[in-house]
């Protein structure tokens, strides 16, 4: 996709699934994308399309019972990732990829003060002593526009939005060079959301980090992303710079994502919704996962396999029928 | 925090007071004359002589007062109908034995129960997992005086190796320790097991091995603490129920301590006895209760502050 | 607007979905190993109960006096006692004294914490703060404890027990139950009875308690096998059943006289309680993990 010099994250042919029972869940399908140092891709999707699971497989952090990585490579700067000893992924993890949770009230040890917390993070990967650690914490949480004497206090005495500041601290706490944003947004009030996004976008600038964040809120995607990819059932099916994908869409489901959004400029009685729903993981059906619920669809579309087409430069399709917006 | 305290005091005081007072009330109104249980055969008007010197021809509430004046303020309840002596007394050379078996068997919970519970949940869907989870029911099943029955048979009929019943030194506690201890270790097992399970889905676990934090120390410091906070009430409610249970385990193994004491006081209607008896159990279960209550507000930050002087 | 038409065509999928649900709760109930063995076993022993007088190869009173204590041989099965009695037959009959009160006294038990518990949860207030503290006092003794003392001062006999072992069990349901119902009072779906004017005890019982109910459910079954524990306790003791009644326990009591020598009179009445237990706890856990709304797919 783009020259091979500038590319830091490259994830290849990853596919995940789930044993539950006897059942299968086909989590992720072959999910391939690169990103250049720097940059912020948007995953977007409904729930249940994936997203959340890419970024636990790239961290190797998926329960490994129910979850298996059927194949696929993940290369940080040269290095694969799903080859790595656990020794080594232990270094990387926090140290050079780091991730925040979607839900902050769930994401903190009731039992542990927030300080300690970000202290853990801080010792396993430098040489701090004590004192020195709780300096870096208490510097981490000014950062974050928690007061530092709220350092020996405990998850509980935080507001929702307090304690995702605390979570973004404690993951850029060892300066990442890439960040895993899993809906950071999501369960926060709508004035806090901004807060939260603002806060991530200053840091991203600050550090230069790179950074996968993961939503469904289209919104979310114009204010931070620089690329975004729209993942259904395990699959990319578009992908595009924010310029390609918010003006010029082409696949008939993104078509259906932005035709959802209620707009304030127009007088409707009903939204507009995309009929049906996402397919059941377990038995996807044949073809475009997508064409049972496709107003455009082909004969073609049933069957076999749709590969990813480049439609412009750089903007990509997984569509037998394209329609271009427009 | 001295305050919550206080008032949990307070509160177990006024428990002990209902409870000795229907105890009382119950068996005064329980059909049967001490005085003649004492003296079969006397005439009647011996008898009379007998209730008036024992007290039991005053009235109710001059009689209930006294009860309980003297056993809350004076640690007096009486002689003991059969035994002519202090059931205080009594009360106080029975109790070691009960405790030995009892803090023995609670300790012996504790490391077998937690640490098999947390074997089980660390190899979850694994045969060790199922292996130790069957075996814990089965042992949650089987009655723990009829398990300490066949051990008799086993152990002392027909291999010898330890005393069928009576004190005299560590071999006659062996047994009934270990019996004591079988249910609760299974309990224990059991409970740790599913808060292991339930702590393993957090989230919190997830955020610290996403910090690049080792597996086993994500097992000892996120989810252990997590896992046993709730263990803490099984365990104050284990030890009540050991205690309790001693009635049965004392009566088959011939152990004179407190729970044997109360069983044989109940069939010779020996009524200070079954007072004493009933309160110091009473007592000992709230005072364990009160000390749970404690541990907990010690431990989870969430408890301690309610209490704390912030509030 | 609701036309009466609409109103019984509303009230009609409701009643189909919950026989629906009581089944679909049994068909998961008996998915694990564990539950199918143990519900199969409870089966099994609660007809071999019922079926007693049709099974038993002799009267649980009839005396063989030419073979007193014997070991287990093709005449007795199980052997006999001092007085000749066939063990097996004893069992059998014993298994409907022992079977009734487990099952009565959890009944009993169960609806006097349930009822205490919704008025205390539902009402609120000084009400709740009275039972809850008066659960306070009946629990400051251990159940057991309860048991023999009730026990003694009823006296001996059926009724007398299944009085005394259920009036252990009520804190744990009240307690449970009220539980439940703060976690549920919050929820919108009361508030929105209040507002159609149903009566408090309307909403009480047919809106509140079937949300309510299933981990007393879970509870009470597996309480179960804890009572015809304590039921056997009381009798091996000397309350609770007396022999000649050949309640379980009462079969331990007699038998352990002579445990020495004729270890076979304590280890089947013993077994066979273990294995009760051991089927309704079975039970119990594949109707706990069939309500778990967690494991639901």
């Amino acid at each position: 996709m783009s020259n091979e010099n500038d590319i830091f994250l490259s994830v290849r042919g990853l596919s995940v699934v789930y044993t539950s029972g006897k059942k299968i869940v086909h989590a992720v399908n072959g999910v391939s994308f690169e990103m250049k140092k720097g940059e912020t891709l948007g995953l977007v999707g409904e729930t249940g399309a994936g997203k959340t699971t890419i970024a636990k497989a790239i961290l190797r952090i998926l329960p490994h019972p129910p979850a298996k990585v059927l194949g696929g490579e993940v290369m940080l700067e040269g290095k694969d990732l799903m080859g790595v000893p656990e020794k080594e992924m232990l270094k990387i993890r926090g140290e050079k990829v780091a991730m925040i949770f979607q839900d902050p009230m769930t994401a903190l040890n009731p039992l542990m003060t927030i300080g300690d917390q970000i202290i853990e993070g801080l010792k396993l990967h430098n040489d701090y002593g004590e004192v020195e650690a709780a300096q870096k914490a208490k510097e981490l949480l000014e950062m974050v526009g928690i007061h530092a004497d709220r350092f020996k206090e405990y998850p509980f005495e935080f507001s929702g939005g307090m304690k995702q500041r605390v979570v973004i601290a404690m993951a850029l706490a060892c300066e990442p060079e890439l960040l895993l944003a899993d809906e950071p947004t999501t369960a926060l009030d709508v004035t806090i959301q901004a807060q939260v996004l603002d806060l991530i976008n200053k840091l991203k600038e600050k550090y230069g980090i790179s950074m996968i964040l993961i939503t469904h809120n289209l919104g979310v995607v114009a204010q931070t992303c620089d690329y975004v990819a729209v993942i259904y059932a395990g699959k990319i099916i578009e992908y595009g710079s924010k310029r390609d994908i918010f003006i010029n869409y082409a696949h008939p489901y993104t078509h259906g994502l932005f035709a959802s959004l209620p707009s304030f400029s127009i007088d409707a009685l009903r939204l507009k919704p995309i009929t049906g729903s996402m397919p059941d993981p377990t038995q996807l059906p044949p073809g475009c996962a997508f064409h049972p619920r496709c107003p455009f669809v082909i004969e073609e579309c049933r069957n076999g396999e749709i590969s990813l087409m480049e439609i412009s430069q750089g903007h990509f399709c997984r569509c037998c029928n394209i329609q271009p917006k427009g | 925090m001295a305050k919550y305290i206080l008032r949990r005091c307070l509160w177990m005081v006024v428990t002990l007071l209902a409870t000795a007072f229907i105890i009382f009330t119950i068996l005064y109104f329980t059909p049967g004359d001490p005085a003649r249980v004492m003296a079969p055969g006397a005439s009647e008007a011996d008898i009379q002589v007998l209730r008036h010197q024992m007290g039991l021809d005053r009235p109710y509430l001059v009689q209930l007062g006294d009860f309980l004046y003297k056993s809350f303020l004076k640690l007096d309840f009486g002689n003991s109908y059969i035994y002519k002596v202090p059931v205080f007394q009594e009360l106080g050379n029975r109790l070691p034995r009960t405790l030995i078996i009892g803090l023995s068997a609670m300790v012996l919970n504790l490391a077998f129960g937690l640490s098999l519970g947390i074997f089980a949940g660390t190899h979850e869907g694994k045969w060790q997992d199922s292996a130790t989870m069957a075996i814990a029911m089965v042992f949650i099943s089987a009655p723990d005086f009829w398990v300490a029955l066949m051990m008799i048979v086993l152990f002392a009929a027909k291999l010898g190796w330890l005393p069928a019943y009576g004190i005299g030194g560590i071999k006659y506690y062996i047994m009934p320790i270990i019996c004591t201890s079988l249910g609760g270790i299974a309990v224990n097992a059991r409970q740790t097991r599913s808060s292991m399970l339930e702590v393993f889905r957090e989230d919190f676990v997830t955020t610290a091995r996403s910090k690049g934090q080792a597996e086993n120390v994500v097992i000892r410091k996120h989810m252990l603490p997590n896992a046993l906070m709730p263990i803490i009430t099984t365990i104050g409610i284990g030890f009540s129920r050991i205690v309790a249970g001693s009635a049965i385990i004392e009566n088959v193994f011939s152990i004179p301590g407190v729970g044997l004491y109360m069983l044989n006081a109940i069939n010779s209607r020996d009524y200070p006895a079954i007072r004493g008896s009933v309160l110091f159990f009473a007592a000992f279960t709230a005072l364990v209760m009160l000390l749970v209550d404690l541990v907990y507000s010690f431990v989870d930050p969430r408890i301690k502050s309610q209490y704390s002087s912030r509030r | 607007m609701i036309t009466t038409q609409s109103v019984s065509t509303g009230s009609k999928p409701l009643k189909v979905e919950k026989t629906s649900l009581f089944l679909e709760t049994l068909q998961r109930m008996v998915k694990g190993p564990g539950a199918k063995v143990g519900t199969a076993l409870f089966v099994l022993i609660v007809l071999a109960s019922i079926c007693a007088p049709l099974i038993a190869p002799y009267g649980p009173n009839d005396m063989d006096l030419e073979n007193m204590y014997a070991t287990p041989s093709a005449a007795h099965l199980l052997g006999t006692d001092g007085l000749g009695r066939d063990q097996l037959s004893r069992l059998l009959y014993g298994s409907r004294y022992s079977l009734s009160l487990g099952l009565s006294a959890s009944l009993f038990g169960a609806l006097a914490g349930v009822f205490l518990g919704s008025v205390a949860g539902y009402f609120g207030g000084k009400t709740e703060t009275l039972i809850m503290r008066l659960m306070d006092i009946w629990s400051s003794l251990p159940g057991m404890l309860l048991c023999i003392l009730i026990s003694a001062t009823l006296g001996a006999g059926f009724f007398n027990t299944v009085l005394a072992l259920s009036i252990g069990e009520v804190p744990v349901g009240v307690r449970l139950i009220r539980g439940q119902i703060l976690k549920e009072r919050a929820k919108e779906y009361l508030e929105a009875a209040e507002a159609i004017n149903c009566s408090k005890f309307s909403i009480m019982f047919r809106h509140l308690l079937p949300n309510v109910v299933q981990p007393v459910l879970v509870n009470v079954t597996m309480g179960i096998g804890m009572v015809i524990t304590m039921a056997a306790a009381l009798s091996y003791i000397g309350l609770g059943v007396q022999p000649p009644t050949p309640e379980w326990g009462a079969l331990l009591s007699a038998g352990r006289l002579h445990i020495l020598n004729y270890p076979h009179l304590i280890m089947f009445p013993g077994l066979v309680i273990a294995i009760t237990v051991l089927s309704i706890n079975l039970m119990g856990d594949g109707l706990r993990d069939a309500l778990d709304p967690k494991l639901r797919s």
